[in-house]
């Protein structure tokens, strides 16, 4: 029964799939050799190690932002099939609710494989093409990890909004846009009426979501190939 | 006798305008039922209700023994269901479905759905998406059958496809019911389609159970009667007026339409100084038609 959903899924996301992993091979190609050969004035180790870090700043959002598009584009896949025919199809098969969506979920988790593999190559590559000192290593394994677990998140937090209606996503997104509102609004109150208040409230909002424990720390973190 | 379908003071709203009102079901075990309704009358919402699908405000609802929803997918498990609209995943081929469909039944008959392929004249290389209405429409009814389902839920299943497919799907629904001791629940607004073959009808209209009674009973007991001086009221007859029509205004007699109709019945005319003339059959789409007539609420019971 897995077999038969990964399979579907794989079938309707496959010409998608070939692409993201194209570009996630890539990226670290890319971003450490993106800019050109060294420029005049970079000459040295050091230096040119500073060149590396620089291409890498430069090419760096590109990477949360390739995990969070697999991971979307891979929950929306999922549900696509199912909300075409309306979910009667799905709804008809002697399975409990729960268990089809926690398979579902588990196909597509398989196939957010597929690019973070891509990526994992192509950050080897990217490595084995760089010299770095010896005080300096690169880490190919965890940055293809840290975009698995960036796309399984994109992945698992759009699989539940498409799981749902139009109008549930609209509430869930509409009350997070909400909350950023209100407290932008918060803060802009706060240090109008409250003398010398310097607390940013929207900021801290958005700093603990984003910032260890918060749950999309992950796509803040630390994205560098090379590193000591 | 056992009923494979049982509803019992089922509500359920869908919307402003529409609501299923403390529906009774009884649908008894290797019965042909034949669901008879106007379009939007509730037959689909009653369907997605047997099938688990939409939830019932209030009431019971079991199927094959087991209650919905808490034994859904023991019960689909023994279902085989095709909906209004064929809804099969449009990029997967003929047999990618079988395959994926098949791996979710523990009864499937894998050789004979590939057999049905063949009888049905499918491609089972050619993805859904590319398939005729017509095509899709054998293509789930395969997928229904091939299951050896106890139950099958057809809702409106031959529903815009050609003669040629239409004798096609209901052939194959028939070999199968006739090999087996299935129990068929089908939907139509088709009445003369069901006339044929469904041993119980029954009739809803606007979320509300008309009638339910077997097939014989339905055609032979819906009469329409020429009724010379008839009584101005009707209240202790034997029968159950559906209609009546005056003829002539200058004239006493009136066009009676009567559910329960039994020869013997004549003696109630005959005590309210009435005269039977004529007692006509209706064919079932008549019948259904003045049942339908007489349950709205617009009806005045005299056909004006």
């Amino acid at each position: 029964m897995f077999q038969q959903i990964l399979f579907t899924q794989w079938k309707s996301f496959r010409l998608g799939l070939i692409p993201f992993a194209v570009a996630a091979f890539g990226l670290p190609l890319l971003a450490v050799q993106g800019l050109g050969p060294v420029p005049e004035g970079y000459e040295g180790a050091r230096v040119g190690l500073q060149f590396l870090f620089d291409s890498w700043q430069f090419w760096l959002p590109w990477f949360p932002a390739l995990a969070v598009t697999v991971g979307a584009t891979a929950a929306l896949n999922a549900w696509s099939w199912d909300h075409k025919t309306d979910h009667i199809y799905a709804l008809s098969l002697p399975i409990s609710r729960p268990r089809y969506a926690a398979w579902k979920m588990g196909a597509g988790a398989l196939l957010v494989v597929v690019p973070a593999l891509g990526l994992w190559l192509g950050a080897l590559a990217a490595s084995a093409s760089i010299d770095v000192p010896a005080s300096v290593n690169t880490y190919p394994t965890a940055l293809a990890v840290r975009f698995f677990l960036a796309s399984l998140l994109a992945y698992s937090v759009f699989f539940a909004l498409a799981a749902g209606t139009i109008r549930t996503t609209v509430i869930v997104l509409s009350s997070f846009a909400g909350l950023i509102i209100l407290t932008a609004v918060m803060t802009d109150y706060a240090s109008a009426v409250v003398p010398g208040f310097a607390f940013d409230f929207s900021g801290w909002f958005v700093e603990s979501l984003v910032e260890w424990p918060g749950p999309f720390e992950v796509l803040s973190g630390n994205w560098s190939l090379i590193d000591v | 006798m056992s009923n494979t379908i049982e509803l019992s003071k089922v509500t359920y709203t869908a919307g402003k305008s529409f609501q299923i009102s403390d529906l009774n079901l009884h649908v008894p075990e290797g019965a042909i039922y034949g669901f008879l309704g106007a379009n939007g009358s509730g037959k689909t919402t009653t369907i997605r209700l047997i099938m688990g699908m939409l939830r019932a405000e209030r009431g019971h609802i079991s199927v094959l023994g087991e209650k919905v929803p808490n034994d859904m997918p023991s019960i689909l498990g023994r279902t085989g269901y095709v909906p209004e609209r064929p809804h099969l995943y449009p990029g997967l081929t003929v047999g990618e479905t079988l395959r994926y469909h098949a791996s979710f039944y523990k009864d499937w008959d894998s050789e004979w759905s590939y057999e049905l392929v063949e009888a049905l004249h499918l491609d089972a290389r050619r993805t859904v998406g590319q398939m005729s209405k017509g095509e899709k429409g054998k293509l789930v009814i395969l997928l229904a059958i091939a299951q050896r389902p106890e139950l099958l839920i057809l809702d409106e299943p031959t529903d815009g496809l050609d003669p040629v497919v239409r004798r096609d799907v209901l052939t194959a629904v028939l070999d199968y019911v006739s090999h087996t001791k299935a129990t068929v629940f089908i939907s139509s607004h088709l009445v003369h389609e069901l006339e044929r073959f469904c041993d119980w009808v029954g009739v809803v209209d606007d979320g509300t159970l008309v009638a339910e009674l077997p097939m014989e009973d339905f055609k032979s007991g819906i009469k329409r009667l020429r009724v010379e001086n008839p009584p101005a009221e009707t209240d202790d007859a034997p029968f159950t007026v559906l209609n009546r029509t005056f003829i002539d205004r200058r004239n006493p007699v009136e066009t009676w339409v009567v559910r329960g109709w039994q020869d013997a019945m004549t003696q109630y005319f005959e005590r309210t100084g009435a005269t039977v003339c004529d007692v006509m059959d209706l064919d079932l789409e008549e019948g259904f038609v003045e049942l339908l007539r007489s349950s709205r609420p617009s009806s005045n019971g005299y056909g004006e």
